[in-house]
């Protein structure tokens, strides 16, 4: 009762103080509990989302224009095999020319898998009204309908109704979108160049026969599933060894992804955003225990006396103690469940944005579990650090603070300031900092941790941007990549239109091809020269046909250092490379390889395969024109990719990168507001008796106002050039750290001046500028309060 | 007699305590002249501090006028009343109230660097001289926190000084400071009055009253006597004292 007494008017006296601290644990809750939810939440979906689909445990892809065939032989090696539950087999129909499809208007890029809805063996959720539910039971596909992966809504903005053209040389149709299909496999907006698409079954057959009469326009896919029984023991590891071993039916597909390659690219983009999320609220919550510190440091020398009067009635120090935790509890218990309770509607806000950018539709649910257990730790931590900071209350002496002899809180200064006529507000803004620095460390650190937490999040958009993305993080530059389908015959021709449209810079061989690893299909880049290696930061490139440089993804998974050999196969044909150096390669999430061309002359590839030219044009203006030239000419002999075509399949990515960094601005914002509001307030209070002196000495109001808020705006600018001097010096690692699962290894930072200018001047200014506010109490302080009568 | 520097007409003063009204200053009527060093003296809480903070512009006013060199200062915005407390009127507080984290010459000089007639150099000359004067000057790069209390408001003197005030207002001078640090700081005063410097004091302690040449009474909010001496000497202390008193006991003190 006694403590509930002091308890209760301390509330009633300094309830912007709890107000203050409910914010800040309202706002650190609510990211915490939303990021934590929504990675739970997309993971789960993605699993799921799998397994509804009927998406097999391994998924091989054999694509003809590669001249990759699945056989029967290999079908039947599979079946037979013990730890085999079942396989499927799709056969689809492929439109790759890019010529060949638009919708609305717009080329489509992607090589489009056509394919049956298949409701008994892979029934794809089909996306309801405006993408927030599933249709229980869709109807069947009419003529003349399709379905598409939901990402084309935002990366051909199509919508519902809009037409799909397709033409080939004996085919010219007209599709309507019914519905857009959760696709968490090629549908993933990370995935480039080939996408599955559904027809009814007439259309189906008729694009089929169109086919097999042989329209060159037209190619096909087989997709072999192969499911794994339930009570195998074999991790995935060993299943896919011991299948290829048996059929050699990985080494001889496209490309090969598990499921388990899917949950992650699929999970990849929200897993690093939703772990930036928590590092940063991380930051938030250590910004927030240096405020409640602060407050406590300062609350307990302004009621220096009061503390005296109740120890000398009989209070002990554990209960004038028990009093700060509680207050700090109730604060930091009410603002948590307050977040935690606003982060049911930020969650289902969230998982509505989230469709676009990874391409299905996490379920809204909040993970009670860890957002219970971060929300109590929190508590834990907020108490521990009240009882920390209130040990100066023991050393309390009731008949000294009773009798005002409390210490001095002033001390002599170690940085002597002087003081003159000539700006004389900055001369005293300096020495109100020197002779009590430690009440603003923590606002100087709040600044500085949120300076380098927006500029680390906004150096991934300097990545995306910037005009070396090929070099830096693709392991070889070009403009276009062409790959000629058949031979070489169009080769003159298609240069002869390249150096007339943009002026041909250089070209080189540069096939792109799939190897195994391990059971494991890893892209492999070969270019025909050592120099066309741009981006080997350990070791060097390679030099002759044995050796091959790898990502760090590649040799973390594998254990593999620089001086290993590596043993890779293709078509059943096997060849060991010595490991010269380390390369960083962004696509399939870092795990790449590189080799010179002349190394994959042992394996048997297709001419598509290994006729493929990197080409750098003069104009870069003139890429997308030429592009289209090319496209005209030459659609049926050749396949293109731009490096536009690519920065536009990393959208999802730059869009939430910058809805990242606008949430962490505003939250910065918030933040800065609560903390500038909580700092000042406490400074202002302790220092009010001296605003009355000054007054009486004839300074105004808005003297005093400039002095007190350009203090803080000092305060601020340290602590933003301090966090932006930190993150200089750091933010590669940081980076590295952060986005090692897209295959980023090697960050090179890359700032112009705004870079760091911007988020040190938007936070000093809005420390500034709510210290000003704040101040505007100046005016209420009078000088009579110095009168004693 | 001097010139008047400050004048009242009908001041009244007073506070809303729960729907009650207090009526602090009753209709005074009060003249300060020039070189004058006068002294309102009155039991505790007859409104002595709130008359002296009510016509030098620290406090507003319920009605009445107060005029300053014929300028009516209850009129005046902040801004113009910072403009008088930086120039014509100086502060003595019987608190002292130096600024904590500025060392006595700091708490001297500050002041003064608002006055845009004199360069720092200028200004921080006169602080060395008038810490010189106060005779502090050994103590001037000490916090407040580390003099002793009659050093501290030698100090809060000297820096009513700085910008060589009109007029002087001390408030209880001596009330937080022992016997002899009292006469010290009094005669300090006094030192500075006979070099010309107006000062008006309010003080209960008639061993600090008999400095003054010119005493007012105030009770129930108003003047209800005055006492003229003559200036002091301190052969006389003794016998002034007993004049004052006896002064007071007619007022019924």
């Amino acid at each position: 009762m006694s403590i509930l007494s002091i308890l209760k008017a301390n509330l009633r006296s300094k309830k912007s103080n709890f107000i203050s601290v409910l914010f800040l644990m309202f706002l650190v809750t609510l990211v915490v509990t939303t990021a934590c939810s929504v990675s739970d939440n997309c993971k789960k979906r993605v699993e799921q989302s799998l397994t509804e689909s009927g998406v097999g445990d391994l998924c091989c892809n054999f694509m003809e224009s590669y001249e990759n065939v699945l056989t029967e032989e290999m079908i039947g090696g599979i079946e037979a095999y013990e730890e085999v539950e079942r396989v499927h087999r799709i056969f689809d129909v492929v439109v790759s020319s890019k010529d060949s499809m638009s919708i609305g208007g717009k080329r489509i890029k992607d090589r489009m898998l056509f394919q049956t809805y298949d409701k008994k063996n892979m029934p794809y959720p089909v996306f309801g009204k405006n993408n927030l539910e599933f249709l229980q039971d869709p109807e069947p596909l009419a003529e003349g309908e399709i379905y598409l992966p939901v990402s084309f809504q935002t990366r051909y903005s199509c919508k519902v109704g809009d037409q799909v053209k397709v033409k080939s040389e004996t085919i010219n149709k007209t599709f309507q979108v019914k519905a857009f299909i959760e696709d968490v496999t090629l549908g993933n907006p990370l995935f480039n160049g080939t996408k599955n698409v559904w027809i009814s079954d007439k259309d189906y057959e008729l694009l089929k026969k169109a086919y097999e009469k042989g329209d060159a326009l037209l190619s096909s896919n087989d997709t072999l599933m192969v499911y794994q029984k339930k009570d195998s023991k074999l991790e995935e590891k060993e299943f896919k060894a011991e299948i290829d071993k048996r059929t050699g039916v990985i080494s001889n597909a496209s490309v090969m992804f598990s499921k388990h390659d899917f949950a992650f690219y699929a999970t990849m983009i929200t897993n690093i955003f939703s772990a930036a999320m928590i590092v940063f609220a991380v930051l938030m919550f250590s910004g927030v225990l240096g405020i409640v510190g602060h407050n406590i440091t300062t609350t307990i020398e302004m009621d220096y006396v009061n503390l005296g009067i109740l120890k000398s009635q009989g209070y002990g120090k554990w209960e004038l103690r028990a009093v700060y935790f509680c207050q700090y509890l109730l604060a930091g218990a009410v603002g948590g469940v307050l977040g935690f309770l606003t982060a049911f509607p930020s969650t289902y806000f969230m998982s509505g944005l989230l469709v676009q950018i990874t391409g299905f539709l996490p379920e809204h649910k909040i993970s009670y579990g860890i957002s219970l257990l971060a929300m109590l730790l929190m508590l834990c931590f907020v108490v521990g650090f009240a009882f920390i900071k209130t040990a100066k209350i023991g050393k309390i002496s009731p008949m000294r603070a009773i009798s005002g002899g409390r210490d001095s809180i002033y001390f002599s200064p170690r940085i002597k300031t002087t003081l003159g006529k000539r700006g004389l507000a900055f001369r005293m803004m300096l020495r109100q900092i020197t002779t009590n620095a430690r009440q603003y460390i923590s606002s100087l650190v709040i600044v500085a941790m949120l300076v380098y937490f927006i500029m680390a999040v906004t150096s991934t958009l300097s990545v995306l941007n910037e005009e070396n993305i090929m070099k830096d993080y693709y392991g070889v530059e070009f403009d276009l990549m062409v790959s000629y389908k058949e031979s070489l015959e169009v080769k003159k021709d298609v240069e002869k239109l390249i150096e007339e449209y943009g002026g041909m810079e250089r070209v080189y061989l540069c096939p792109s091809v799939y190897l195994t690893l391990d059971g494991d299909s890893i892209n492999v880049n070969a270019p025909e020269s050592s120099q066309e290696f741009t981006n080997v930061f350990k070791g060097r490139e390679p030099r002759y046909e044995n050796e091959i440089v790898i990502t760090e993804i590649i040799a973390k998974k594998y254990g593999l250092k620089i001086g290993d050999t590596v043993s890779l196969a293709h078509d059943r044909e096997n060849r060991e490379f010595l490991i010269t150096g380390y390369y960083q390669s962004v696509p399939n999430a870092g795990k790449g390889m590189s080799m010179l061309a002349s190394g994959l002359e042992c394996y048997e590839f297709s001419e598509h395969e290994l006729n493929q030219y990197n080409y750098l044009v003069s104009d870069k203006k003139q890429i997308g024109r030429l592009v289209e030239k090319l496209q005209e000419q030459f659609s049926n002999q050749i396949e293109i990719t731009d490096v536009q075509g690519i920065r536009e399949s990393m959208q999802s990515i730059s869009t939430a990168s910058m809805a990242s960094s606008l949430l962490i601005y505003g939250i910065s914002v918030l933040f800065i507001l609560v903390a500038a509001y909580m700092v000042c307030d406490k400074v202002f209070l302790k220092e009010r008796n001296d605003y009355g002196i000054y007054k009486s000495q004839g300074f105004t109001t808005n003297n005093l106002r400039l002095q007190f808020s350009l203090r803080f705006l000092a305060v601020a600018f340290a602590g933003g050039a301090f966090g932006a001097a930190c993150n200089l010096l750091t933010n590669d690692k940081f980076m590295e750290m952060a986005l090692s699962s897209m295959g980023i290894t090697h960050f090179v930072t890359d700032y112009g001046f705004m870079d760091y200018a911007v988020p040190v001047l938007v936070l000093t200014i809005v420390f500034f500028f709510f210290a000003y506010v704040i101040s505007g109490r100046m005016k209420k302080v009078d000088t009579k309060s110095l009168i004693v009568e | 007699m001097g010139s008047i520097l400050l004048k009242t007409k009908d001041l009244c003063k007073s506070f809303s305590n729960n729907g009650e009204q207090n009526h602090v200053l009753n209709q005074v009527n009060l003249e300060i002249f020039q070189g004058d060093f006068t002294v309102i003296m009155g039991s505790s809480g007859s409104g002595k501090s709130t008359l002296l903070y009510c016509i030098s512009g620290m406090d507003t006013i319920t009605s009445g006028d107060v005029w300053y060199e014929g300028r009516a200062v209850n009129a005046m915005k902040e801004k113009e009343t910072a403009m008088l407390r930086r120039g014509d009127f100086g502060f003595v507080f019987q608190q002292m109230h130096l600024v904590s984290n500025l060392s006595l010459f700091e708490n001297v000089a500050v002041p003064g660097y608002l006055n845009k007639s004199k360069t720092t150099k200028e200004t921080n000359e006169r602080a060395r001289e008038l810490l010189a004067q106060v005779n502090i000057q050994d103590a001037m790069k000490r916090l407040p926190s580390q003099v002793s209390g009659g050093e501290q408001q030698r100090a809060a003197i000297a820096r009513a000084m700085i910008n060589e005030p009109k007029l002087l207002f001390a408030d209880e001078p001596t009330g937080a400071l022992n016997q002899k640090n009292t006469k010290d700081v009094m005669e300090l005063l006094l030192g500075i009055n006979q070099n010309g410097q107006s000062i008006l004091m309010v003080t209960h302690d008639v061993r600090a009253a008999i400095y003054g040449n010119r005493l007012l009474y105030l009770e129930d909010g108003r003047i209800l006597g005055e006492l003229k001496l003559a200036p002091f000497n301190a052969k006389e202390a003794k016998s002034r004292e007993t004049q004052v008193n006896a002064w007071l006991a007619s007022m019924c003190w």
